[in-house]
């Protein structure tokens, strides 16, 4: 088939640019894909969706890709580009701004009328004429009132359709849409109606900004769709431990979004034993939809208990919880790391235990995971006491090993 | 459905050139002009293909057309449950936003849907009336290019004030905070609103626009060991930054990254909480702040 820039669907090309943006120091010959062709057709779209933010690297391996920029200095989401690459056919394009030229008049018209004005006012402009049929029609229509932008009624045995109303004044939403655009998890609607619009003065901007969970947006559509709707999802998620996808039937709890990490995860439950999960959103390749559940709110009630002890992601209800303790030197003039401890303590607390020690004191499901955040108060630690020995061993020979690393033992 | 061709950049593309045929306006010149702004790289090949061959039948051969209005498209019901959505965020009180028109629509979710597990716990109060006035009296210099006299209490807790020319309002996700960027003194000055007593837009225009200025970057060279999927967490974690990775054998690999100077303590502690699995190169002051605090760790800890 002949290279095209649209895609039909977004599976295939969510996970180039997720390596392309993410990694980027593979060469073509290390992806897994079908065909050396797949990969070259790929990166080509990534090229021309994303202009000069796709870079290349020559090296002994090959040539590596890899899609580069600040977030920081990035006020449009870039890719946000791809999620207009849809294809369509030559009779979707034709009809659609035809039926919509026709409906403009914001009158009442049926299924016969509108193929008779089809043909006699608009396709007859041309030298060889498309032919529609009456069931091509119907089925744009079914579409199109599905997506809101008609309506339908029905008289006797006719249907009659007319654009929806809309009465939105979206000029007023303008700044909204802007910074939503940006922050919201489904971000690229709001794209979608800043397409609407003259393009404007730049005045916002946004700092730790992890624009590339963008290309989970159909993921996060639905988690957060059965989350909403309180309903069972199946979903297909796959494990780069065991190289494998594997189908799970869960009942979408939270999504839960890290600020810091750039990682997005689905906490759930599974819908048939007593078996809880989280799920990486990135590593996620479908989801279903189901039935809604009628036990929702009280596995919900559950896992909010649940979550009062956890510190990023993990737990595991049937395992005893860990309690933590550390000690960090504070000088009296250092009151920023005091701010530091009360806005980053999560579910935490501490005491002033003399002039210069604070204690952080914590019980989680899962101290392991505070390790990378204990580390960040390096200087200061005085003393880690762990009910979990593997924590202060871990944090104790990290400090050796980084000491030996930089030549300082 | 999220995806779906009618929010495309080809659908909006053609909808421009319909509106400049209307006008008995189209050029082949501003096909190449439109296609390149509206849609990508190579979309101008096949849209100017699929016109003149008639593919598309909604502009011949002449670049005349059958269309007779302007192409519009009513919101569709996503847009508009979406809409709805950032209605019911704590952070839409701070737009001015119509309340009427989405009455009946059911939000795609709500903020209780969403758990920011990491986020600091000292953001912004976003329902504060105060707040709401100074974050608009904000944006609304930054758009017209007037000038604030601000009064602010200093990370340091010093009450201060001055004139300001606000340039833009930056949002961090992680802090959950707003800041306007001021042009100082050939540098950027960030005050954090959260932190501002008053605001007062001045009638003091400044003509030419608004000056964006840069802040000064520097390079950071980390070498990575890949143990524990210290890789993965960390190019998630350093996505932000402008970077390059390198593969330098099966378990080590070169990073480089841009960051802002402002930001180094920052970035610093971000870099200590992968341990020993990240080794800083360059540049040599931030390797030597780092072993520093290693040094210090060494003398202190109780083991």
């Amino acid at each position: 088939m002949a290279y095209s820039e649209l895609i039909k669907n977004f599976d295939h090309i969510r996970g180039y640019m997720q390596e392309f943006f993410i990694y980027g120091f593979k060469s073509r010959d290390e992806y897994d894909a079908k065909s050396a062709r797949s990969y070259d057709n790929e990166r080509r779209r990534i090229q021309s969706y994303l202009g000069e933010l796709v870079s290349f690297r020559q090296n002994a391996s090959g040539k590596n890709v890899f899609i580069s920029l600040d977030g920081r200095g990035t006020t449009h989401n870039p890719l946000y580009k791809a999620f207009k690459a849809k294809s369509f056919t030559n009779k979707d394009i034709t009809l659609h701004f035809i039926v919509m030229d026709i409906l403009a008049d914001e009158e009442d018209h049926s299924l016969k009328e509108l193929i008779q004005i089809i043909d006699e006012e608009y396709l007859s402009f041309f030298e060889k004429p498309m032919c529609f049929d009456e069931s091509t029609l119907r089925k744009k229509l079914k579409e199109y009132e599905q997506l809101g932008l008609i309506d339908c009624r029905k008289e006797g045995k006719t249907l009659y359709y007319r654009l929806a109303r809309d009465e939105i004044r979206l000029e007023a939403y303008r700044d909204a849409i802007r910074f939503f655009a940006e922050e919201d998890p489904l971000g690229v609607v709001g794209s979608y109606l800043e397409d609407k619009y003259d393009a404007a003065q730049e005045y916002l901007r946004f700092k730790n900004h992890y624009i590339m969970n963008a290309y989970d947006t159909q993921i996060i559509e639905a988690v957060l769709q059965g989350i909403h709707e309180k309903r069972q999802i199946e979903v297909t998620n796959y494990s780069p431990k065991g190289k494998q996808e594997r189908n799970w039937l869960v009942i979408p709890l939270k999504l839960y979004v890290s600020t810091q990490g750039g990682r997005n995860y689905l906490m759930c439950r599974a819908v048939r034993t007593d078996r809880w999960f989280c799920f990486r959103i990135d590593y996620i390749r479908k989801i279903k939809v189901g039935e809604t559940c009628k036990e929702y709110e009280q596995y919900l009630r559950e896992f909010q208990e649940i979550a009062k002890h956890t510190w990023g992601v993990a737990f595991d209800k049937n395992k005893k919880m860990q309690h933590i303790e550390i000690d960090l030197l504070i000088g009296k003039e250092e009151k920023h790391i005091i701010r530091r401890l009360e806005r980053e303590r999560r579910c935490g607390t501490f005491i002033q235990i003399d002039e210069q020690t604070y204690r952080f004191m914590a019980d989680v499901w899962d101290a392991y995971e505070m390790v990378p955040w204990i580390r960040t108060f390096l200087g200061r630690i005085k003393a880690v006491k762990c009910s979990n020995e593997e924590v202060t061993n871990r944090l104790k020979a990290d400090i050796v090993e980084m000491a030996k690393m930089y030549q300082l033992l | 459905m999220i995806f779906h061709e009618i929010y495309g950049c080809y659908y909006n593309a053609v909808a421009r050139l319909i509106r400049l045929a209307i006008d008995g306006e189209l050029t082949e010149e501003k096909i190449y002009t439109i296609a390149s702004e509206s849609a990508y790289g190579e979309s101008f090949l096949t849209i100017s293909e699929a016109i003149r061959s008639q593919e598309w039948q909604l502009i011949d051969a002449n670049l005349q057309t059958p269309i007779l209005n302007p192409p519009k498209m009513p919101l569709t019901v996503l847009e508009k449950r979406w809409l709805k959505t950032i209605l019911t965020d704590k952070r839409a009180g701070l737009f001015s936003i119509p309340k009427q028109g989405l009455e009946d629509v059911e939000p795609l979710f709500t903020p209780e849907d969403i758990v920011h597990f990491d986020r600091y716990l000292d953001g912004d109060d976003y329902t504060s009336p105060d707040y709401i006035r100074i974050f608009r009296t904000a944006l609304s210099a930054v758009k017209e290019h007037k000038k604030i006299r601000v009064s602010f209490v200093s990370g340091a807790g010093r009450k201060r004030s001055g004139i300001f020319l606000p340039t833009q309002i930056e949002y961090s996700d992680k802090e959950d905070k707003f800041r306007i960027l001021c042009v100082g003194n050939r540098e950027i000055r960030s005050i954090n609103i959260g932190r501002i007593l008053s605001c007062e837009k001045l009638e003091d225009c400044v003509s030419g626009g608004p000056q964006i200025l840069k802040r000064k970057k520097e390079r950071l060279v980390l070498e990575l060991t890949d143990e524990k999927s210290a890789l993965e967490r960390a190019m998630m974690k350093f996505a932000h930054f402008k970077k390059e990775v390198e593969r330098l054998d099966e378990h080590t690999y070169r990073v480089e990254l841009e960051y802002d100077k402002e930001d180094e303590t920052d970035v610093l502690i971000q870099v200590m909480s992968f341990g020993r699995f990240v080794k800083v190169l360059e540049p040599e002051a931030f390797k030597k702040n780092l072993c520093d605090r290693i040094s210090r760790q060494l003398s202190i800890l109780e083991w």
